[in-house]
């Protein structure tokens, strides 16, 4: 690797540690998201800022991780309600995504970084672990997972295309199965890449780093591009263990239209049309999820 | 008949709780203590069951601020 990398962000930083010939610096101020490094006000992104004003943009490569918290715990928040607003899923994730590389451009401008690398965000937390609340969670796996692949085929489509000074790096297609279930020997303490990968991740950015591509998915990720996702309702019945620690109904509760239920005998599977028009059928509230649309994954 | 501002501030404390600063047209999330990207979406649902109103999809996306909501909601006839 030509240059050494300066690692910034959320709680992903830790597979690169310690520091050595291939890390000069990490900085992890907190469980920063993707969605706050757009908001110059929030309080880790100045803190994020704060930490670049003191760098030499020409002492090594910036390296940016963010994305798997807003996935985990914030995107499966809002998207329901979005889409009943009519916005598509693939809109509301391509919204996301510009933003932060609007933010990470103008952050490389101002501190003269020649480029960042967004280091992608990884498989998601596996069901039954890191339940502490320290890692609250919406949706599940294999939902997060498909929300990932959006994210992320978004972000190599943007790196791809020559925005300038965004490039991206990524691990998650080597680690989901065909199901886009996560593979759970990746994975540390059900949430973290174990630091014992970080000689794969170094090679995931090593040919970003040295400007030989703009972005890196692995060659997996064209099979999931012609995937075709559906959003479906499912009863909001979760094993013991395993419920959120955010307030999973907030957007429910509080919404005075439209409140996807319907009663216990609903069949799982009900398209998301059906379950906004079944508005009365029962008390149960539907939790929504993401499958590949021939049912693989479910 | 249109509300006022003070209507509509009191709709977003409601929501920041009873221990929220004073608030007017600068409070904003992440500028105003309490009010996080949580709490961003319970407001704009409050503010929405209040004025009557349903935001787009992208008005959810972009409403952080009261001024911000304050200008959506004046432009739709609904504020004084």
């Amino acid at each position: 690797m030509q240059r050494r990398l300066i690692i910034v962000g959320d709680s992903h930083t830790v597979t690169f540690r310690p520091f050595d010939a291939d890390v000069l610096a990490i900085f992890h101020p907190g469980a920063v998201t993707a969605d706050a490094f757009t908001r110059p006000n929030n309080e880790l992104t100045q803190q994020v800022l704060a930490f670049l004003s003191c760098l030499n943009p020409d002492g090594g490569t910036l390296v940016l991780s963010m994305g798997e918290v807003d996935i985990r715990a914030h995107y499966w928040r809002d998207i329901p309600l979005l889409v009943s607003r009519g916005m598509a899923l693939e809109a509301f994730i391509e919204a996301r995504v510009r933003a932060l590389v609007q933010a990470v451009t103008a952050a490389c401008n101002h501190f003269g970084f020649r480029e960042a690398i967004l280091w992608g965000p990884p498989a998601s937390k596996l069901p039954g672990t890191a339940e502490h609340g320290a890692f609250p969670t919406t949706g599940d796996t294999v939902t997060r997972n498909i929300l990932t692949h959006l994210f992320s085929r978004t972000c190599h489509a943007i790196a791809s295309a020559g925005q300038p000074r965004f490039r991206f790096a990524t691990l998650f297609y080597d680690m989901v199965d065909d199901d886009l279930a996560t593979d759970a020997g990746w994975l540390a303490d059900g949430v973290h890449v174990s630091g014992q990968l970080k000689p794969r991740c170094l090679a995931a950015l090593a040919p970003v780093v040295a400007g030989d591509a703009p972005a890196f998915a692995g060659p997996r990720m064209a099979s999931f591009n012609r995937q075709v996702f559906e959003l479906t309702a499912a009863p909001l019945a979760r094993p013991p263990g395993q419920s959120s620690a955010l307030p999973h109904r907030a957007w429910i509760s509080t919404a005075h239209e439209p409140q996807i239920r319907f009663s216990d005998s609903a069949p799982v599977g009900f398209s998301l049309a059906q379950a906004l028009q079944d508005g009365t059928a029962g008390d149960d509230v539907a939790e929504l999820v993401l499958r590949r649309r021939d049912g693989a994954g479910a | 008949m249109a509300r006022a501002l003070s209507d509509l501030l009191a709709a977003i404390a409601s929501v920041l709780g009873p221990h929220a600063a004073p608030l007017d047209l600068d409070a904003a999330l992440d500028v105003t203590p309490g009010w996080d990207s949580l709490k961003n979406m319970e407001i704009l649902l409050q503010v929405e069951g209040l004025f009557h109103v349903r935001f787009s999809a992208e008005e959810l996306m972009s409403l952080q601020s009261v001024r911000g909501i304050y200008q959506c909601l004046r432009a739709k006839g609904l504020i004084d």
